[in-house]
This record gives structure tokens, sequence and C-alpha cells, in this order.
């Protein structure tokens, strides 16, 4: 069965692949939060962040078009949300569809909040994609998060795939004996779901018996050395300030350009 | 449900983050103590689950045209307990955000507070509430209406996070998430319910699939060590007590209060879909019957609001009453086939 692991850009040379993983994740928060900080209709602020993002995409060897695509998944979610915003925004009235009265600040910030919610996404998909799971896993570990926490997200990660695989046989199995009907009704879907309960649960224990066969006791060991240091720190953390001065940045002259 | 970043204000972060925090707190305290090793795997597989069922879009059947997944709160609150719940929810949705985009790094706190939270505490809670109606068939009513309620409470507090945060309306933006969520709930209803009645034994509380992976796992850590002597726990049944059922009935009940509280609010702001119907035909119902006791839910002698938070309360004492009536009702039948296999829980009958 084949599926694409989300990690795969991290083999391929580049900055932020070179990186200590904790950097990278304070810098990719301070990112996001940067991004949240960003008054509506602050055009230039939001450009200067995306060319950042750009930026750090490109040296990395992040396919644009890859990174643009996954980032638009917010849509379905920030989509409705944001075509709501210009009919409960009071304002003065930008344009009518219809019976309906768009006003223009509320127009504003509905193109504010899908650049946002793109650029957060698009960061924490740069962040993902560039840094193997095990190395996120080890920051997070730093970071104190519970020991607890963390295992239950390596095992649901080990796991994730064992559950896609199965699932890929279940739909097939669906697709092969109702050809051409895209929509199954309700009873065959829950079926489906149950039958994948079934067999993934087997699976991930036979998996489970072997990684004890071989010595498991409950600490993850890799054998990729994790890039770390002080310099990659300074680095990792300058993108981050750069980042949140865009967005903090009080009043210099050129960012105060709204619209 | 998953809220991305970007939209919701920076007070509205702070707090959902603060209320998710102080539960994801409890909840590691409380799996460290509940949760031994050769659990977390399981834990981790049924993240997997819900994580590849949340994939799967369903079509609903009651409104056309949209498609829902399953959240899986309730049913992970069923299968591992709620402590452990919350924090397999909690890896989900995180590894939803930084893998998959789906849903934002900041508004994370809003996200475990709509779906990692309030669905394994709500939906627990009403099974407990419930789970007194006894019978296998009132078992599957019990975790349909269970994660329901989970479902719809967790899309009317993403409405609220989004109402305080946008000049959105907070009853709109509630009424309109909470709409959605109703039908989605249904499916959701429908497999949990699905999955539980497969996985429970009959009577016990405790999950087929607990009990037969702590005996085939330990069987290998048997083999693996002989020497040691590992002190191999039986893994008794939950044995919780009374008062720990007491907390949980009341976990349960204050939530469907607060959930008819809130419906309240909507009860009578919009005609329903019959009287809207009826209306745009031009039939205008005549004078009625048989005179409701209380009409467009809320009690004649007290106006407004709290009238009708009193109906409310009312009538889901009322739907309460009716249910254990209808419980005693048809599980008569039930029972006496029940009661023959008393030492049933400690003999697998698996199905298959």
């Amino acid at each position: 069965m084949h599926h694409s692991y989300i990690d795969h850009l991290a083999h391929r040379p580049g900055i932020l692949q070179s990186l200590d993983p904790r950097g990278k994740v304070a810098a990719t928060i301070g990112y996001v939060v940067a991004v949240s900080l960003t008054p509506n209709g602050a055009v230039l602020r939001l450009g200067l962040l995306l060319t950042l993002l750009l930026g750090v995409c490109i040296a990395s060897s992040v396919p644009l078009a890859y990174a643009a695509k996954r980032g638009l998944l917010v849509l379905p979610f920030a989509g409705p949300v944001a075509l709501a915003m210009p009919l409960a925004q009071p304002g003065p009235i930008w344009t009518t569809i219809g019976p309906l009265e768009l006003s223009r600040p509320g127009s504003i910030l509905a193109a504010t909040i899908i650049t946002k919610a793109f650029l957060a996404a698009t960061a924490l998909l740069v962040l993902a994609a560039t840094t193997r799971f095990n190395h996120l896993l080890a920051a997070l570990r730093w970071y104190r998060l519970p020991d607890i926490f963390l295992s239950i997200l390596a095992f649901l990660y080990r796991y994730l795939f064992i559950v896609v695989d199965e699932g890929q046989r279940v739909a097939r199995a669906g697709r092969t004996r109702s050809p051409g009907r895209y929509r199954r009704p309700v009873t065959t879907a829950a079926a489906m779901i149950v039958g994948l309960v079934r067999r993934s649960f087997d699976r991930a224990q036979r998996v489970y018996t072997a990684m004890l066969a071989r010595g498991y006791d409950g600490t993850t060991r890799s054998d990729h050395a994790q890039p770390r240091g002080a310099h990659n720190l300074v680095v990792s953390l300058t993108f981050g300030v750069i980042a949140l001065s865009f967005a903090l940045s009080p009043y210099p002259v050129i960012l105060r350009w709204t619209l | 449900m998953h809220i991305p970043d970007g939209i919701l204000s920076i007070p509205v972060l702070a707090g959902s983050w603060a209320v998710s925090a102080t539960a994801l707190t409890w909840a590691t305290r409380r799996s460290k103590k509940e949760l031994d090793q050769s659990l977390v795997p399981l834990a981790g597989v049924a993240g997997a689950f819900i994580f590849a069922a949340q994939m799967i879009q369903i079509p609903i059947p009651v409104v056309a045209g949209t498609s829902g997944h399953l959240l899986g709160g309730t049913l992970l609150a069923l299968l591992l307990g709620p402590a452990a719940a919350i924090l397999v929810m909690a890896a989900v949705l995180t590894v939803q955000c930084l893998l998959f985009q789906d849903g934002g790094l900041l508004a994370l706190g809003a996200n475990f507070l709509n779906m990692a939270v309030t669905g394994p505490l709500v939906g627990y809670g009403m099974y407990r509430l419930l789970r007194p109606i006894t019978g296998r068939f009132h078992l599957v009513i019990a975790t349909a209406v269970a994660a329901w309620t989970s479902m719809v409470a967790g899309s009317l507090l993403a409405g609220l996070e989004i109402g305080l945060s946008s000049p959105i309306h907070v009853t709109t933006a509630m009424w309109a998430l909470g709409g959605v969520h109703a039908a989605i709930g249904l499916i959701e209803a429908t497999a949990t319910a699905l999955i539980c009645s497969l996985s429970f034994r009959k009577e016990a509380h405790v999950p087929l699939w607990q009990s037969r992976w702590n005996q085939e796992v330990q069987t290998v850590e048997q083999a693996l060590s002989p020497a040691d002597g590992r002190p191999e726990p039986d893994q008794p049944p939950t044995k919780r007590g009374r008062s720990k059922t007491a907390i949980w009935m009341a976990v349960g009940g204050g939530s469907s209060l607060f959930l008819a509280l809130i419906l309240a609010q909507f009860a009578s702001k919009l005609p329903d879909g019959l009287e809207h119907v009826l209306e745009s035909f031009g039939i205008r119902p005549g004078p009625p019957r048989f005179p409701a006791p209380m009409p467009d839910y809320s009690v004649p002698w007290l106006a407004g609001w709290p009238g009708k938070a009193l109906a409310a309360l009312l009538g889901l004492i009322g739907a309460t009453l009716l249910a254990f009536a209808l419980s005693r009702f048809v599980g008569s039948s039930q029972r006496s086939n029940e009661s023959e296999s008393p030492g049933d829980h400690t003999n697998g009958d698996e199905e298959d």
C-alpha cells in the first residue's frame, strides 16, 4: 500500500532541515503569534510575513505549489466563517450582490481572516515537512510536555499509517463491490468503520507484540543524529523575532499602510 | 469543527487555553495512575483509528448535499475512560494541527476545549447518567444519546467562541454550528452506538478489546521475562464506587441542563420546520384542541428567558422519566435471558 509520509522533505538538504528542532518549534510559535496579532487590513505587514515564509520555503527546498496546496486546506472552515463577515460587520456598503449588502470593513475582515489562516497553516506545514517526527517529539519533550502525552502521540503516529493502510484496503474493497457509486448508504459506511476498527486493532496489536519481542521498553531510540547547537537556536529565534517585529512594530512609517 | 488560526480573538484564545490546559493537566495526572505502560499503545491505536475515521466523509441523510465525519470523543471515553480519552483526543488534534494543518496552532486551545475536553466529558457524563437503564438495547440508546449530546455541546461551544471574537452575533453563530452538527451528530451517534454495542460485553463496563489486549500482551510479556516475575496486575474491571457514579451522573445532568438552558434561547426564535411549511402554504393552525401545558416552550406564568429555561428543564425531566418508564417496559422482556448468565463477564463471549 502506498502513502506519502508527511515529513518526506526532511531528508533533503536545506537550511530548515539543518536547524535544531527546539528552535524551529519556538520560531514557528513566534510566527503564528505574529500572524494572529496582525491588525485587520494591514496589507503590508501580512505581505512581509508572507515574504518571510516564501524565503524560508525557497531556502529549504519546500516546493511552493505543494505548500500552497496544503495551506489552502484551511478554506473549508475559514471560508464560510469569513464569508459571513461582510454581512455581519456593520459599516459603509462596499458592493451589493442581489439582496446582499457587503460592508467594506466586513470584506476587509474576511480577506484578513483567510490570509491569516493560510499563513499560519503554511508555517505549520513547513515545520512539519522539514522536521523528522521523532525529532519534533524530542523537541516537545525538551519543552517538558508530559511523557504520557508524548508516548501516546508517538504511538498514534506509528499506528496512523497502519490504520490508513487498512482504511485504504477497506475502501478499495468497497469500491470493487459497488463500482460507479460515489455515495454509499450510511449503514454500509458504518459497517466499514467497524470493520476498520477490528482490522487495525488486530494489526496494531501484532506490531506492538513484535516491538516487545525486539526489546521495546517504552523509550524511543533513533540512530539519526539530531541537529543541535547554539548557533542553530540563534538562527531560528532570529526568524521568530523578525516575524514578531513585523506584526508588533508599533508605528514605523512603512508599516502603517493599511487598507 | 477544526477552527483555524486568525479567526478567534486574543481573549477567547487565552480563555480557552486556560480551561483546556487545566483539563489536560487533570487528565495527565489521572492517566498516570490509571494507564499502565502496556495500555499506552492501545491508546495510540485508538487515536489513530479515530484519526482515520475522521477522514471518512459520510453523507448526511437529513441535510442534502452535506457530509460530516466522526469526532469520536464519546467513543474514546467509553473505551478508555474519560481521562485517557481527553489525552488521546488531544493527541489526535495535535497531530492534525502539526502535520495536516487541520486546525490552527494558537486555536488549538479552543479546539482542545470543543472536541478533546467537552466530547469525552459530556459524552461520558451523559452515558453514566443514562446507564442505570440497563439492558443491551438501552446501552445502544445511552451511547447514541451521549455521542449526539457531546457533539452538539462541542459545536455550540465552537459557535460561542467564534461569535465572541467576531462581529457575527453569538446566537447566530451558535445556531448555525449547532444546527449543522445536530445533523452530523446523528452519524456520530449511529457509529458510536454501533461500535460500542459490538465491543462491550453484555453487562460489564469494560470494553472487550481492552481485556483482550491485556491478555495477549501480558502473555507476550510473560514469555519475554519469565525470570523477572513482573507483577502481573489482573486488571480488574474498573470497579467504580457509588460516589464516582454520582459525580459522573452530575456531570451528565449538568451538561444536559446547560444544553437545555442554551437551547432555550433558540426555542421559539425560529418557527420549527412544520410550522414554517404550514405558514408558507397559508395554513394557520386553529386554536389547539388539546391545550399544551407549555405552549412555545415557555411556562405561561413566568415570562422571558427564565420561563423558557424552566420549560426546558421540565421537558428534560419529563423526557428522562419517559425513558425510564419505557426502559422498564421494554427491559422486562430482556432481563429474563440476561439473568441466566451472571458470571458472564469472566469468560469472553466474543462475537466472532
